[in-house]
């Protein structure tokens, strides 16, 4: 019986040794430890010795039969590893091939950029508030300061629906609106459409602008010069100066124009800045308390800045773009670039 | 306006370059666009004395002039015919380049060599006339420079751009008087001497101002026996460089002193007045009005006219008439320097459509203080320019005479207004720079009182005074801060961040957003609207095009033009969308209801071009159904329904309604094939447009969790031929219904059409997912419910089951 073992491990292993290909090992480890295996059939028939011989070959025999499982599974790993290896050897692709996907689209610049101008500003401490299009002449120009018959009314070509409805020209009819509505402290940007009857390479009869107003007790033009130069540091980078210089604007006195070192060629002089170094980006100043009478605020109390900035503009010295018409003809060649 | 350095100089001492200067009052409030040296490149420009002149061998229309240059003779051929021997005229030798960009060479001309050429005004860039040779008009010696000769054709121009509040700086003077408070000069006029006649101006013309509401102002000056003739080089050169077109010497003698001191000024052909008669008023009703410019205009009602005795002879403030103005013959001239009121010129100048250097000037505010000095300059000038005797005493109509209240200026306020710390010196002595008389108030030495000066129109207020204060401390001396504020939670951006979410949802579809015009056309309006038909439209009464002539009441035209125009580069897969408002008339406002919409139009192929996509797979409308579930989804909408729709412009069997809390909020579906046709889109053409309020009022603000559930679920399929006029949703409720509470979801996973299947019919197979929430459901319960589904989907809609 013994013997039987013995040759059959040893016939066994050396099958085992041999055999490189993954059907025979299985039809080999099924022959010896199947069901019916040649193994499984000599243990079976341990029950027939006598039992102090029965335990000794026992053990024995399933000594082997451990081992031989362990030798047929190193095999089968071995043989599976080869075959993958092989397999793997001969799969392949060109991973620079194009993924597969759908393409995205883009949401426009101008709105990209106005979305990025009220965090900014909203990180200054700004809320955001709305107002119509379509507007009341007074909101649009009385209340600011701009009689029917003053000068001033030049400054912008109106569209007109009746002599009470126009297309606000600008965004700042959303400051009286806002005033009307509460008490100071007032911290608000008005973002929107604005519509000047205009059309050329530098002007477009619909633009966008964002407006901003603070108003509150002790508000000086000092803090109107913190305010935009913290924007200007933020927004355009820290590296560009700003200068303010005094100008006109009906709801503003005293009005500053702000102009940054020029973006395009960093003050040297260029096309883009007329060769003077700086870009005219905003238009800003105090509150002129004519204002406050329309809105019932007290000017002996309270002061406030304003500015506005077309967005138009902002993109175009962002990246670069030399026509505004360029924004609103809406190619998707320039829409997919940002 | 255009400011000559030269002609400044007169006014200020100016010690600086012309840089610095325009740099000082761009800094100051006066922007200053543009620097320009003029006349530079004329130093090798010379003066020749023509001395003989002979006919060009030739050519008839040729002369040969032999000229004097000094220490030299040449003969140039010369085409001109003004020249005559002894003039004085310009010459240019050759490989002179001129301001042109033209090098001069030594040329033969029909024969005979002409080493260089005589010049005209034009040719020199000193102004338009081209018609024949510049003929210097004072002596000087031959073969000098002409930038020697005649050093004002050298000078630098400034371009500023002037506020409207400032149009005391219209001028020479008022630019000088700014230069002199910017730089701590002071500024000076030129004297003026009287010589005048015997005759008085009041016994030649009897001035009524009848009007002084709008004339407060009315001063009259007369010259007897002028010479009409071309103004000398220097004075023409000077209007040029203003911007001003040289006429003859009494009328650019008005338009220089016009320049010079901003006070608008016009010269009447005296023999043509009627009745030696000035009249101030009002125009007649329906008056018509022949302006010097030759147009006949229909004067608006309160037109100021200046008239004779019998008719109109001026338009106020901004232009004089063709029946008196002045002509080769004129020998009397009257003068008038007048102050009108601003506002009334703006309204006529705006009725009319007309903005003239006068009305310009009068809108803005002229010194009511310097009429007379205007007249009296205006008339030494005339008198040297053409001769004659100007008329003595004077009419100076002003029967109320314009004063400047005094303001008072707290310093402590200013500080805090500007944030900065000035002493009540530093204010007053700012205020003085600038003219205003700044005197203490006893009571309070924190505060003074300053009076402007008459040329000021736009101090009245101590805000303005304020602003005066910072312009000349220098915005650039104002310090920086930061204003404190309370923080507190900020709901404003809430549209906002709605906006962005329907961005991201759609970029994420793979729509690109667009900007386009909130007005269109007319026909583009009518064309997509869902708007009831009485609603109308909002019309500018000013469009800029009638292809912008009303306000949109959808975005879909917008879009499809884009659209098309991309189509047109080659461009022709297409998805895109605009997020904007549409404006409806609301009977009874003055505003129109103004909607913000999302709307979008997508053509071409449903997936990009590449090799692991499948191709020629046109977009449907389902993709654009898909991309407005997951935009419900995403805001939170998942109850809205789509209905078959009857939009008229889309195709009537692929088309939907929007429907949320049972209002119509939307459309979507296919462009019908005669619109499609009509803008002549290569393909299948979607389009969809949603009410972008209703949507963000029906977010679900708050989610609630649901159980995860626990126990398995069993599926089961359901097959079926049914009419195709049975709706997916139809079935879907109904086996809903039927499910009890152990139907978790029904989804549709094969529709079929065509071939095999019966002609109007359509073949649809359903998953149904069996769960429930507290057990694990046995197959025959399943079974049970699975059956009872199929019978009642053959009893009611007559569908015969596969299988």
């Amino acid at each position: 019986m013994k013997k039987q073992l013995d040759s059959l491990r040893e016939n066994t292993l050396e099958a085992i040794a041999h055999l490189d290909d993954e059907k025979a090992l299985a039809d080999a480890k099924t022959r010896v430890l199947g069901r019916k295996g040649e193994l499984t059939t000599l243990l079976r028939s341990l029950r027939d010795l006598p039992p102090e011989e029965r335990s000794k070959i026992g053990l024995l025999a399933n000594k082997i039969k451990v081992e031989l499982e362990e030798k047929f599974g190193q095999k089968e790993d071995a043989l599976r590893d080869q075959a993958e290896g092989k397999k793997l050897a001969g799969e392949f692709i060109d991973v620079t091939l194009p993924g597969r996907r759908s393409i995205p689209g883009r949401t426009h610049i101008l709105n990209r950029v106005t979305h990025e101008l009220i965090e900014v500003f909203r990180g200054l401490g700004f809320q955001l508030a709305e107002g119509p299009e379509v507007e009341l002449d007074y909101y649009n120009f009385e209340a600011l300061n701009i009689p029917r018959d003053h000068p001033a009314r030049d400054m912008q070509d109106t569209f007109y629906f009746s002599d009470n409805v126009v297309l606000r020209t600008h965004t700042s009819p959303v400051q009286i609106r806002t005033m009307e509505k509460q008490q100071p402290p007032v911290r608000v940007i008005c973002p929107g459409k604005v519509y000047r009857r205009d059309a050329d390479i530098t002007h477009s009869p619909m633009f966008m602008q964002i407006e901003g107003l603070w108003v509150d007790r002790g508000i000086s033009l000092a803090d109107l010069k913190g305010v935009l130069t913290a924007f200007v540091h933020e927004y355009f980078g820290d590296k560009y100066s700003l200068r303010f210089r005094p100008s006109f604007f009906p709801f503003t006195e005293p009005s500053a124009e702000v102009d940054i070192q020029c973006v395009i060629c960093g003050g040297s002089g260029c096309r883009t800045c007329s060769n003077t170094g700086w870009l005219e980006i905003l238009g800003s100043g105090m509150v002129d308390p004519e204002l406050y009478r329309f809105v019932n605020y007290d000017p002996e109390i309270f002061t406030g800045f304003a500015f506005g900035l077309g967005i138009e503009r902002v993109a175009m010295l962002k990246y670069g773009i030399p026509d505004i018409r360029t924004f609103y003809e809406n190619d998707v060649r320039f829409l997919n670039q940002f | 306006m255009l400011v000559s350095l030269n002609w400044l100089k007169e006014f200020v001492e100016i010690d600086r370059s012309a840089e610095e200067i325009a740099d000082l009052l761009t800094m100051g409030g006066i922007e200053v666009d543009s620097v320009s040296h003029v006349g530079h490149e004329l130093d090798k420009v010379l003066t020749a004395k023509i001395e003989e002149i002979t006919p060009h061998p030739n050519s008839e229309k040729l002369t040969l002039a032999r000229i004097n240059l000094g220490k030299r003779e040449v003969t140039v051929v010369c085409g001109a015919l003004n020249i005559r021997v002894g003039q004085l005229v310009p010459y240019v030798a050759p490989g002179t380049v001129l301001s042109s960009g033209q090098k001069i060479e030594e040329t033969l001309i029909k024969g005979v060599l002409s080493p260089g050429m005589l010049c005209s005004e034009k040719e020199l860039g000193l102004g338009d006339d081209a018609s024949g040779i510049l003929v210097l008009d004072e002596p000087c010696e031959p073969g000098s420079s002409l930038t020697e000769a005649f050093p004002f054709v050298k000078d630098t121009v400034l371009e500023t751009s002037v506020t409207p509040n400032r149009g005391d700086c219209l001028s020479i003077l008022g630019t000088a008087r700014e230069v002199a408070a910017l730089t701590g000069k002071t500024w000076k006029v030129p004297k003026i001497p009287i010589e005048r006649g015997s005759v008085s101006v009041n016994e030649r013309v009897r001035v009524d101002v009848p009007d002084a509401d709008l004339c407060p102002r009315y001063v009259v000056t007369m010259i007897e026996g002028v010479n009409i003739g071309p103004s000398p080089l220097e004075i023409r050169l000077r209007l040029i460089r203003s911007g001003v077109r040289p006429i003859s010497n009494v009328v650019d003698a008005t338009n220089l002193i016009c320049m010079e001191c901003g006070q608008p000024l016009h010269a009447f052909d005296y023999n043509l007045l009627e009745d030696q008669r000035i009249v101030v008023r009002r125009c007649d009703p329906d008056e018509t009005f022949v302006t010097l410019d030759g147009a006949e205009r229909r004067l608006p009602v309160n037109a100021l006219t200046i008239r004779d005795g019998k008719r109109s002879v001026a338009l106020a403030g901004i232009m004089g008439g063709i029946n008196s103005e002045i002509k080769e013959d004129t020998a009397c001239v009257l003068i008038e320097s007048a102050c009108f009121e601003r506002f009334g010129i703006r309204r006529t100048a705006k009725a009319l459509g007309m903005s003239t250097e006068a009305s310009y000037r009068m809108e803005r505010g002229v010194d009511p203080e310097g009429t007379l000095w205007a007249a009296h300059r205006v008339a030494q000038l005339i008198r040297q320019l053409a001769g004659g005797t100007i008329l003595s005493g004077r009419v100076d109509v002003y029967p109320a005479p314009i004063t400047r209240p005094a303001v008072a200026v707290r310093t402590a306020k200013v500080n805090s207004l500007l944030g900065i710390n000035l002493s009540t010196e530093e204010v007053s002595s700012h205020l003085s720079m600038l003219g205003i008389t700044v005197e203490p108030v006893g009571s309070n030495d924190g505060e003074v009182m300053g009076t402007p000066p008459s040329w000021r129109w736009d101090l009245d207020r101590d805000e303005d005074m304020i602003e005066e204060v910072a312009r000349i401390h220098g915005f650039q001396n104002i310090p920086v801060s930061m204003p404190r504020y309370t923080s507190s939670p900020d709901r404003s951006s809430e549209s906002l961040d709605r906006i962005r979410q329907v961005n991201a949802v759609m970029n994420a579809s793979g729509f690109s957003e667009v900007i386009t015009m909130s007005f269109v056309s007319r026909e583009a309006a009518r064309e997509f609207s869902t708007q009831p038909r009485d609603s109308g439209e909002l019309a500018l009464i000013n469009p800029l095009t009638e292809d912008n002539a009303v306000m949109r009441t959808s975005l879909i035209a917008g879009i499809l033009a884009v659209a098309k125009r991309n189509i047109n580069f080659r461009s022709e897969n297409l998805k895109l969308y605009e997020v904007g408002k549409t404006f409806t008339p609301v009977p009874g406002e003055e505003l129109p209801r103004e909607d913000l919409r999302l709307a979008g139009v997508a053509t071409g192929s449903r997936h990009a071009e590449l090799w692991n996509l499948p191709r020629d797979q046109e977009l449907d409308f389902y993709d654009v159904k898909g991309v407005l579930e997951s935009l419900l989804e995403g805001l939170g909408v998942p109850e809205a329904t789509f209905v078959p729709s009857g939009v008229p412009f889309l195709h009537p069997g692929k088309s939907a309604d929007i429907i949320l809390a049972g209002e119509n909020i939307g459309f979507l579906g296919e462009a019908s094939p005669a619109k499609t046709r009509e803008h002549d889109m290569p393909g299948r053409v979607l389009m969809f447009e949603i009410l972008l309020e209703p949507l963000f009022l029906g977010m679900r603000k708050e989610r609630v969790f649901t159980p995860i559930p626990r126990y398995p679920y069993i599926e089961r399929d359901l097959s079926f031929i049914v009419e195709e006029k049975v709706s997916g949703d139809m079935i879907k409720h109904l086996i809903s219904r039927l499910g009890h509470d152990i139907i978790a979801s029904v989804i549709l996973f094969d529709l079929y059409r065509g071939k095999s299947i019966p002609e109007g019919c359509q073949s649809m197979a359903f998953r149904i997912r069996y769960q429930s929430e507290d057990r694990t459901l046995t197959d025959e319960e399943v079974q049970e419910v699975h059956a009872r589904v199929a019978n009642t989907l053959v009893r009611e809609l007559g569908a015969t089951m596969r299988e």
